[in-house]
């Protein structure tokens, strides 16, 4: 009965087996700990989500991402191709190995090491006459020229990393080299263990079967046969063994993620779990480092979200988490898709002190009901020709508008979240959103893209819209409650880290743009950090002007006669390195606005208005 | 006193700090070559109404500096920024917009400062509301049209001055304490009260630094005799109500509790900055890195400008000054600049 299982069988495959059994074990142990270690919640949207559509889409997003890289590819296609032909190509050889196995066995359950080492136990189809015909041979051999191709890039970018594109690449941990090491062994071995094999039956296909009667036109290949798979089965066992503690380990916890996150479940401090498999779903590509504005600034400082992440999966104590201006980048181009901005203010919560909060200045209606409540937000009360401006539109619209925080006192609660003082920050979340929701009013505009990305993400506010002032003034421009004079002047545009990429208002900053401005100059880049950001608030002032020089070189590709931003944040941070302007919308829109009188009846009542989209949403 | 008649001196700057060093020069027989970039002496001194601590009158003082000037060793060429000046194998060619104007074998550098710009600091409203001014321009206003600080033809019920700004201040890259914003503060404040008997004045400071012979006095008498009302705390924003008055939030940290008043006038007390025209000598740098003024080569044996020779600094153009001490420092660098030509 053992012998029919466990046939066919050779000693050397039991290296495999206990390396194999190995990183399963831990693999499974993993798993149960991170769906352990989710919230209440979030194990509901588990069970809720595992048997619906979700998992099917996941599956689909496993195959794009985890085999064939889809976004490396967009990032780099001879990176994606290096991805990809080692991950794909390794799967397709697990795979077909698994059929032709299958077919030719009968057996359906069987050790798994039958199929990895298939070509010891069955030399194939003679050689050459079988070369060419597309059997599972001749496929598997395909799949083995596909994942070679591969290495040799892979070889050649570590030590070549800049020719492919990335101008910094990361450093090996001595687990990973072991691992790595490994890793390069594999297939060019599986090469010539299943040459020697053929070359010593005259079997095989176009890629073994040549070189195997290569080899043994001149040598005998009897005495190397074994030998040769004991090392591939070594090396093999070798991999795994290391597995767990390396970045290699990313292969099996990237699909995991993936199908978590189909099913909604994001990161947060109520599931480490889920954390600490992000964390481990890090391949340590490095794709996030180029991008990253304080690589240039601070040359040399191993900040970047991929030395970041490596540094807390393996808990060495550091204070990267502050070296960070969170303004995303990096996130957008990680090819995995991790939430490395909630990650990094997670961790940061752990160095707070405590938040003592007080929670004044909720300003207290004056009784009337107002259908539009501005909030300026704390930034746009250190740039006051922004509230300037934003008086000025509201008047000659006509709306009926309330200014929330005319006094200055309230606060949105994002700079505390972005800290890490989530327990603040959420305080003051309940606050206000109490306030707004007694206020009646249907509209919440806000100036700053701070606010609005706090108010659209983390506030629940059911029959209130949130629009960031871009938004607003474009609407009551398209509505013709405002009409604007265009400006002469080429205009750049430099696109807020919270409002672009944060909360994905794009479109209509440059709509506005280009009614406001003769000509948009704006360069086509990936929206930069100003350098001013709350998001660090350990860095230095020469730090954060470096950062906003750079982008300021960058902005004025197109010699701009102004620079127009969203943020009030911004434009303090771009004012004082600019030799040009530095204007908010507001402002502009202030600027050319052509001044009507405004119907009094029009401004008290708000019956008469006209109303604007957004009222009917 | 020198065997060669053809040494000659060029002082680059006309205020305090220049007029003293021209003029020390000129006594001590030397010719000098004066260039500044305005028509007149006097640089910003022409601004000033009083001068603290003893509120001497600013013309009084200009036209005593004025009256020493008329000697035939000065020669004025005004009206022509020096914008740097060439070492030419020991010559000193003093370059306006790359054309050379003139040279010296020695020269002193005495062009001053700026203001900061107040605009820097939005959050205070500079260049956005009507009812924020700076000190000088207070001081403008006091010299030509007080009665322009009137609001609709009556006295201002409010007044505040905020200390420190440009000045102390980390986020905008100004470390260092430009000194004498403090005690231009306590002396408007007093003359805000003088002439608005009913007006309530207050001033926000970090710290009071009032280091000058006779400054701690003002300081003491600003509360005592004058009723001035100091508050320790920065202000945090200004903005503008409806009748376009100036409401000012700040904290009391010595009381502990948040600060919210409306006033008709924000003075802002903005410090010292290198002068955007500062000179640029021989290539070498010569200005502090941290501050942007210039540098001395050692500051505690003299006014020789850092990493050259035969010249020399004198005033507010090597860091924040009051007059008297940009006079003084004018006086030593004409002998630093006499001693050196003798002993080349």
């Amino acid at each position: 009965m053992l012998e029919r299982i466990f046939h066919p069988f050779d000693p050397f495959v039991l290296l495999f087996t206990a390396g194999m059994s190995f990183v399963g074990t831990f693999f499974l142990y993993k798993v149960i700990r991170w769906i352990e270690g989710l919230s209440a919640g979030d194990k509901e949207l588990l069970t809720n989500s595992i048997f619906s559509k979700k998992t099917w889409k996941a599956l689909g997003e496993v195959i794009r991402e985890s085999l064939l890289h889809k976004k490396i590819f967009g990032v780099n296609a001879r990176l994606g191709y290096m991805h990809m032909s080692l991950a794909f190509g390794w799967f397709m050889l697990i795979l077909i190995g698994n059929i032709e196995s299958v077919y030719y066995t009968g057996r359906l359950f069987k050790p798994i090491y039958v199929s990895v080492f298939w070509r010891f136990f069955e030399p194939g189809p003679a050689f050459p006459q079988g070369a060419y015909t597309p059997g599972f041979a001749f496929w598997m051999d395909l799949f083995l020229l596909f994942v070679l191709s591969g290495l040799a890039f892979a070889i050649y970018k570590r030590f070549h990393s800049i020719r492919l594109g990335m101008k910094r690449t990361t450093r090996q941990r001595p687990a990973d080299r072991v691992a790595l090491t490994a890793l390069w062994l594999i297939f060019p071995i599986r090469l010539l263990a299943e040459s020697a094999t053929c070359g010593a039956n005259g079997s095989g296909s176009f890629l073994t079967g040549s070189l195997g009667s290569l080899f043994a036109s001149f040598i005998n290949l009897d005495p190397l046969v074994l030998p040769l798979w004991w090392t591939y089965s070594f090396v093999l066992m070798a991999f795994f063994f290391a597995l767990p503690f390396t970045r290699y380990f990313h292969i099996p916890s990237e699909p995991v993620l993936i199908f978590l996150r189909k099913y909604g479940i994001r990161v947060s401090k109520e599931s480490p779990g889920y954390t600490d498999l992000s964390l481990r779903a890090c391949s340590s590509c490095g794709v996030c480092i180029d991008p990253c504005q304080l690589a240039d600034v601070l040359p040399g400082r191993k900040i970047q979200s991929s030395y970041f992440v490596k540094t807390i999966r393996h808990n060495e104590p550091s204070d990267l988490q502050w070296d960070c201006m969170q303004c995303g980048r990096c996130e957008k181009a990680c090819p995995v898709g991790l939430e490395l901005m909630p990650i990094r203010q997670n961790s940061r919560a752990d160095l707070s002190f405590g938040t003592k909060s007080n929670l004044i200045g909720m300003n207290g209606r004056n009784g009337q009901s107002h259908r539009i409540l501005y909030f300026a937000g704390c930034m746009t009360h250190l740039t006051p020709s922004i509230i300037r401006s934003m008086t000025k539109i509201f008047d000659q619209s006509g709306s009926s508008w309330q200014f929330y925080d005319s006094d200055g006192r309230a606060c949105c609660g994002r700079p505390l979240k972005l800290a890490g003082q989530t327990d603040g920050a959420n305080r003051i979340k309940e606050q206000l959103q109490k306030d707004f929701l007694a206020s009646g009013a249907e509209l919440l505009v806000t100036s700053c893209p701070i606010c609005y990305r706090m108010f659209n993400e983390d506030y629940d506010l059911p029959g209130i819209q949130v629009l960031h002032h871009t938004q607003y003034i474009l609407q009551l421009i398209e509505w013709n409650r405002i009409q604007v004079d265009q400006s002469k002047l080429n205009a750049a545009y430099h696109e807020p880290c919270e409002l672009g990429r944060g909360s994905g208002v794009t479109r209509e900053p440059r709509e506005l743009l280009s009614k406001l401005y003769q000509k948009d100059v704006t360069p086509d880049i990936e929206g930069l950090c100003c350098g001013g950001s709350l998001g660090g608030p350990g860095l230095t002032l020469a730090t954060r002007r470096a950062v906003a020089r750079g982008a300021m070189n960058d902005l004025s590709e197109g010699k701009p006669d102004v620079l127009v931003t969203a943020c009030p944040l911004c434009k303090k941070s771009f004012t004082p390195v600019s030799d040009i302007p530095v204007m908010d919308f507001s402002e502009s829109v202030a600027q050319c606005l052509i001044e009507q009188s405004v119907q009094p009846e029009l401004r008290k009542s708000t019956k008469t208005h006209r109303k604007l989209p957004v009222d009917a949403g | 006193m020198l065997e060669n008649e053809n040494h000659r001196i060029a002082v680059i700057g006309a205020g305090p700090a220049g007029i003293s060093a021209a003029v020390t020069a000129a006594e001590l027989g030397i010719d000098v070559d004066w260039y500044d970039k305005a028509d007149q002496i006097g640089g910003k001194l022409n601004d000033y109404y009083q001068l603290f601590p003893d509120r001497t009158s600013a013309n009084k003082v200009l036209q005593e500096f004025d009256d020493q000037t008329g000697t035939a060793r000065i020669h004025k060429h005004f009206g022509k920024a020096i914008n740097h000046i060439r070492n030419d194998h020991g010559r000193l060619m003093l370059m306006s917009d790359q054309e050379a104007v003139g040279s010296a074998d020695s020269v002193i550098v005495a062009t001053g400062f700026d203001f900061f710009d107040a605009r820097n600091k939005e959050e205070f409203g500079y260049g956005i509301y009507n009812q924020v001014i700076t000190s000088p321009e207070l001081e403008q206003k006091l010299r030509t049209n007080p009665d322009s600080l009137k609001i609709d033809g009556a006295a201002p019920a409010n007044i505040a001055f905020v200390h420190c700004v440009g000045s102390r201040d980390q986020q905008i890259g100004i470390n260092y304490c430009s000194r004498l914003c403090c005690v231009t503060g306590i002396k408007q404040a007093i003359e805000m009260r003088e002439m608005f008997p009913s007006c309530r004045v207050v001033n926000f400071y970090i710290d009071i630094r009032a280091f000058g012979s006779g400054y701690e006095e003002l300081y003491r008498e600003a509360q005592e005799k004058h009723q001035v009302q100091f508050i320790r705390g920065r202000v945090s924003e200004a903005s503008e109500n409806q009748q376009h008055r100036i409401v000012l939030k700040a904290e009391d940290t010595l009381m502990g509790r948040p600060v919210k008043i409306t006033v008709d006038w924000l003075v802002l007390l903005i410090g010292m900055v290198p002068s955007c025209t500062q000179v640029q000598v021989a290539d070498h740098p010569c200005t502090d890195q941290e501050t942007g003024f210039l540098k001395a080569a050692n500051a505690f044996a003299g006014n020789r400008l850092a990493g050259q020779t035969g010249v020399f600094m004198a005033g507010a153009c090597g860091g924040p000054m009051s007059i008297p001490e940009a006079a003084a420092s004018g006086r030593a660098a004409a002998a630093e600049a006499l001693q050196y030509l003798i002993n080349r």
